[in-house]
């Protein structure tokens, strides 16, 4: 058909609802064959971003490309993309075959082919014998794969995914997670994915926009995005991490963690608790504190630490680790790496 | 405990013993036995060709009424589930307005809308179209026009609610898929909105069956229905006979119903199967 | 201070109402009539229900009812007549009376005066009104200078073109049919006595049936098609009339060869206030004074003696029993139609279908 995979653009783009506005001056450019994931909490503007994308809504202000086109005039059915919705939105008064079919038979493709097509998209995900149920005898992770052989059947170049596994349990998340990730791998179609889970994010992702209140505060990688946020927005929103504050007067100074930095702009630090050390080496940072509190999490023990002047820190240990666990009141002495500090400037 | 969570509904059961069982049982004994038990009622309905040809105007007329109902109905409770949620339940009110006049004043307004003397032959005349008054009155025209009119409330609602059952969603999965608006509708919300505009036609059919007063009223001879029949039957006090036709009524209705669920029920779809 | 025991509490709380009531019993009776309601029986109230009470105490419930041969058989049936006093048709009535519904009538006690003639006083009824079906005609769409006189006017759809009605009732047309067809009006019951009678008849409305464009189920749809303009000529009830042209609607009567009705009073069998039902129906229909009050409000006369003479002639000359109307009409024979009805209807039903 056409190409397997093609670039995505948001120029500028702005969309208000009356006094509301959901997105703004969004820019976005995904690369061919690219895995980017637009990550925020609710309200965030990105399934608006994608509904734009989509063409079920419109840009107030700036451009969509898709390829080297712009989409904005086009109305759904002529974007050629691919779509998993949250609910899976299947068809039920069409068999599972007549569901993934559908975008061929939209597309004019003959019966034949159609049904060669259907079987390998079925096959692909591991369905091959459902295709002639009804969806309402399906899971809910069949109806997902269901719904994902569907999208990419026409091999659509662009595929966007709207939540698409929170619908879902634990568990099949994590085995649809790695579907995804299989299927990618395979197709080589460009992805769009949103979510609200930034484990998701991050582990699905080639590159993840962190969004708040309709703006992008952050594109990068996982690893970039997770070991240097750029705000406390992102910091805090990907994975978990420790700030601490500089105090008012002194922008900088942070004697709580034995750090003094020379740019006065830095209003705070995160420090991920798993950069956290009880074992300082050379050249780490070191500051004392007394244990609140501890809890075990399975392959790792989280302990609650308190400083000086009383600023509260989390630790997180592998238990593969040499030492026992720390006690409840004992006061340790804490290391890490100045470069694992990251400065914050908001 | 199996019992337990039906106790309230005893009195429905009870309602709808004294009120449906026990006097459907009453005709069936008064069509049966004049005194002795005696077939002579039914016979004399399916001998004569008079009460058969009645039967089948009943029948035609019936279903005719509720498929102009579903054409209309349908787009109107189409554009209502499309309106802002806001807006819906104004438009509603205003499809159900008319049903709070009773049948007979709606009849009667219609004689005055299409009286010799009434306001189509007034604009007919006025635009010169005609000379003389046209009788738009006393014929099956009038009938099928009336009777949709008054049912037509029943069909929107119906096929409103079905219609706000479909998932959104899946007209817009349809869409990103490459369906055009049209072919959105026709293969995703058409068929799931079938359930609805089936119900929508059997319960006219049902109303329809049983009307009496609007042929009564302005019907020409030959728009006698069943119901007509039955009422002159009860006023001549022929109770047997009444109640033979009354027992054929319902089971003409419930035969042809059953004929639309084993027709139409290949079509249709729940479009409450599949939620997630 | 007394010293109430229960026992004495219970006997006084059973006792009291008891007492009370044997001593209002002849006040308190109330006896339901069943008649159709509407504007008439706001007349009866005022010109026969509160004259009734004030003179005797008992009081007068009047229901709207219809369909009356129907719910005495339903009451006869059950055993338990809920009405005591009844309205009737001709055809209720004689099917009322062939079944035996009717509690005889004491017309010594009744009219003691003699006051009704001998054909008012049947014997397990008395008639109350008359009232008649008669030809009307809207007069301001005839042809110029001609009036219809009679149903063979009707008949005649050269002279008199625009549209027409009738009832859709054998009862009646098939009269109407016949004197339009030359049959003197106190022959019709003759004719129809046999079946080439009957054919006559149909065959008689073969020739009128395309000209009918409605076919009217309830009195007040002559009326209301007449006032509309919706037809020119069709039959009617008289009293119907009288009250269009009381509204201005330019309508006229044609006595000449109506059908005149009687309608009956009776008392259901098994009703428990016999004796307070036959007094009401003494006062209803012995008083020529309270006769002729009723029928200028109605239109519907009754046959006591000496009602004209209470009437001024004007009025007399819009009633159907009046001297000049009465004599070219033909009185509906209950009895006939009682026996023929159904066969007749099935007919009439064939025939309206084809």
């Amino acid at each position: 058909m056409s190409e397997a995979s093609a670039p995505v653009r948001f120029e500028n783009v702005t969309r208000r609802f009356g006094q509301v506005v959901a997105l703004e001056d969004f820019s976005l450019a995904v690369a061919p064959g690219e895995f980017v994931t637009l990550l925020g909490p609710s309200g965030s503007g990105k399934t608006t971003a994608l509904n734009i994308l989509a063409g079920f809504d419109h840009a107030d202000a700036g451009a969509v490309f898709i390829g080297e086109r712009a989409v904005g005039g086009l109305p759904p059915e002529k974007r050629n993309v691919g779509m998993v919705f949250q609910n899976f939105a299947l068809f039920p008064h069409m068999s599972v075959f007549d569901n993934v079919a559908f975008p061929l038979r939209m597309r004019g493709v003959d019966k034949a082919r159609r049904a060669r097509r259907v079987t390998e998209a079925l096959a692909m995900v591991r369905l091959a014998d459902y295709a002639e149920r009804r969806p309402n005898a399906l899971s809910g992770g069949q109806r997902q794969r269901v719904a994902l052989a569907r999208a990419v059947v026409a091999e659509p170049p662009v595929l966007l995914m709207d939540e698409c596994l929170s619908a879902l349990d634990l568990k099949l998340r994590e085995e649809l997670q790695q579907e995804i990730r299989r299927l990618h791998r395979v197709l080589g179609t460009t992805v769009v994915f949103v979510t609200h889970d930034q484990g998701e994010a991050l582990s699905l992702s080639d590159r993840v926009a962190v969004m708040e209140s309709g703006r992008v505060r952050q594109v990068d990688t996982p690893g970039a995005l997770y070991d240097r946020p750029a705000s406390r927005f992102v910091a805090d929103f990907v994975g978990r991490t420790n700030i601490v504050e500089a105090p008012a007067g002194a922008p900088g100074t942070f004697a709580d963690i034995d750090l003094a930095l020379d740019d006065r702009r830095v209003r705070a630090v995160s420090l991920r608790p798993e950069k956290l050390r009880r074992t300082p080496r050379d050249g780490d940072r070191r500051f004392e504190a007394r244990v609140e509190d501890v809890t075990f999490l399975g392959a790792a023990v989280e302990s609650r630490l308190v400083t000086r002047s009383g600023a509260v820190l989390r630790l997180s240990e592998t238990r593969a680790g040499t030492l026992p666990p720390p006690e409840r009141g004992q006061t340790v002495e804490i290391g890490y790496a100045p470069g694992d500090a990251v400065p914050l400037f908001d | 405990m199996p019992f337990g969570p039906r106790l309230p509904l005893i009195p429905a059961l009870l309602l709808a013993l004294a009120m449906f069982a026990v006097p459907a049982a009453l005709m069936v004994q008064q069509a049966l036995f004049d005194p002795g038990l005696t077939a002579v009622h039914f016979e004399r309905f399916f001998t004569r060709s008079v009460y058969l040809g009645v039967l089948q105007k009943t029948l035609v007329v019936s279903a005719v009424v509720a498929s102009l109902c579903l054409l209309v109905g349908y787009p109107m409770a189409l554009y209502i589930v499309h309106q802002p949620p806001r807006r819906r339940p104004l438009l509603l009110f205003l499809v159900l307005v008319p049903m709070w006049m009773s049948i007979l004043v709606r009849t009667y307004a219609w004689m005055v809308v299409l009286g010799r003397e009434g306001i189509v032959n007034g604009a007919l005349q006025w635009l010169g179209l005609t000379a003389e008054p046209v009788t738009l009155l006393f014929n099956s025209y009038a009938v099928h026009l009336a009777m949709a009119q008054i049912l037509l409330p029943v069909m929107v609602v119906t096929c409103y609610a079905g219609m706000t059952e479909i998932d959104p969603g899946l007209v817009r999965a349809a869409r990103v898929m490459g369906a055009g608006p049209l072919r959105a509708f026709r293969h995703v919300f058409l068929p799931l909105s079938l359930e609805g505009a089936v119900t929508g036609w059997s319960v006219i059919f049902i109303l329809s069956m049983g009307f009496f007063i609007v042929p009564a009223l302005i019907g020409g001879r030959r728009d006698t229905l069943l119901g007509n029949l039955i009422v002159g039957q009860v006023a001549q006090t022929n109770w047997g006979f009444a109640a033979a036709m009354a027992i054929v009524l319902l089971a003409a209705t419930v035969a042809l119903l059953g004929l639309v669920r084993l027709v139409a029920g290949r079509f249709i779809h729940s479009p409450r199967e599949a939620r997630p | 201070m007394t010293r109430l025991t229960r026992r004495s509490l219970l006997a006084s709380a059973v006792l009291v109402p008891l007492i009370g009531g044997m001593a209002a019993a002849q006040d308190d009776v109330e006896l339901v009539f069943a008649g159709s309601g509407g504007g008439l029986a706001q007349v009866m109230d005022a010109v026969f229900d509160k004259p009734f009470e004030e003179e005797t105490g008992i009081r007068i419930k009047a229901l709207a009812t219809t369909d009356r041969a129907s719910a005495m058989r339903a009451m006869m049936e059950a055993g338990n007549p809920i009405w005591d006093v009844a309205e009737l048709t001709p055809v209720d009535y004689a099917t009322a009376s062939l079944e035996g519904w009717l509690e005889p009538i004491d017309w010594a006690t009744v009219d003691p005066d003699n006051r009704l003639p001998e054909q008012a006083r049947l014997d397990d009824a008395g008639i109350a009104a008359t009232y008649s079906t008669i030809l009307a005609q809207r007069t301001d769409k005839l042809p110029e200078g001609l009036t219809m006189t009679s149903w063979a006017d009707f008949w005649d759809v050269e002279t008199f073109p625009g549209p027409r009605a009738l009832q859709d009732s054998v009862l009646d047309n098939l009269e109407f049919a016949l004197i339009a067809d030359g049959v003197a009006p106190d022959a019709v019951y003759e004719v129809l006595a046999s079946d080439e009678g009957v054919d006559r008849a149909f065959a008689k409305l073969d020739e009128i049936k395309p000209h009918i464009v409605a076919w009217w189920t309830s009195g007040a749809q002559p009326v209301q098609m007449l006032s509309d303009g919706e037809v020119h000529f069709t039959s009617a009830w008289n009293g119907r009339i009288t009250q269009l042209q009381a509204e201005g609607v330019p309508v006229e009567a044609v006595w000449n060869g109506g059908g005149l009705k009687p309608s009956y009073i009776g008392v259901l069998k098994g009703t428990e206030h016999k004796e307070q039902a036959m007094r009401y129906v003494s006062f209803m229909l012995t008083d020529p004074a309270r006769a002729a009050q009723f029928a200028k409000l109605v239109s519907y006369p009754g046959m006591v003696k000496g009602l004209y003479d209470h009437l001024p002639e004007e009025e007399g000359r819009a009633l159907p029993t009046h001297p000049d109307n009465v004599e070219n009409q033909f009185v509906t024979d209950a009895v006939f139609w009682a026996k023929n009805m159904d066969a007749l209807q099935e007919r009439w039903e064939e025939w309206l279908l084809q």
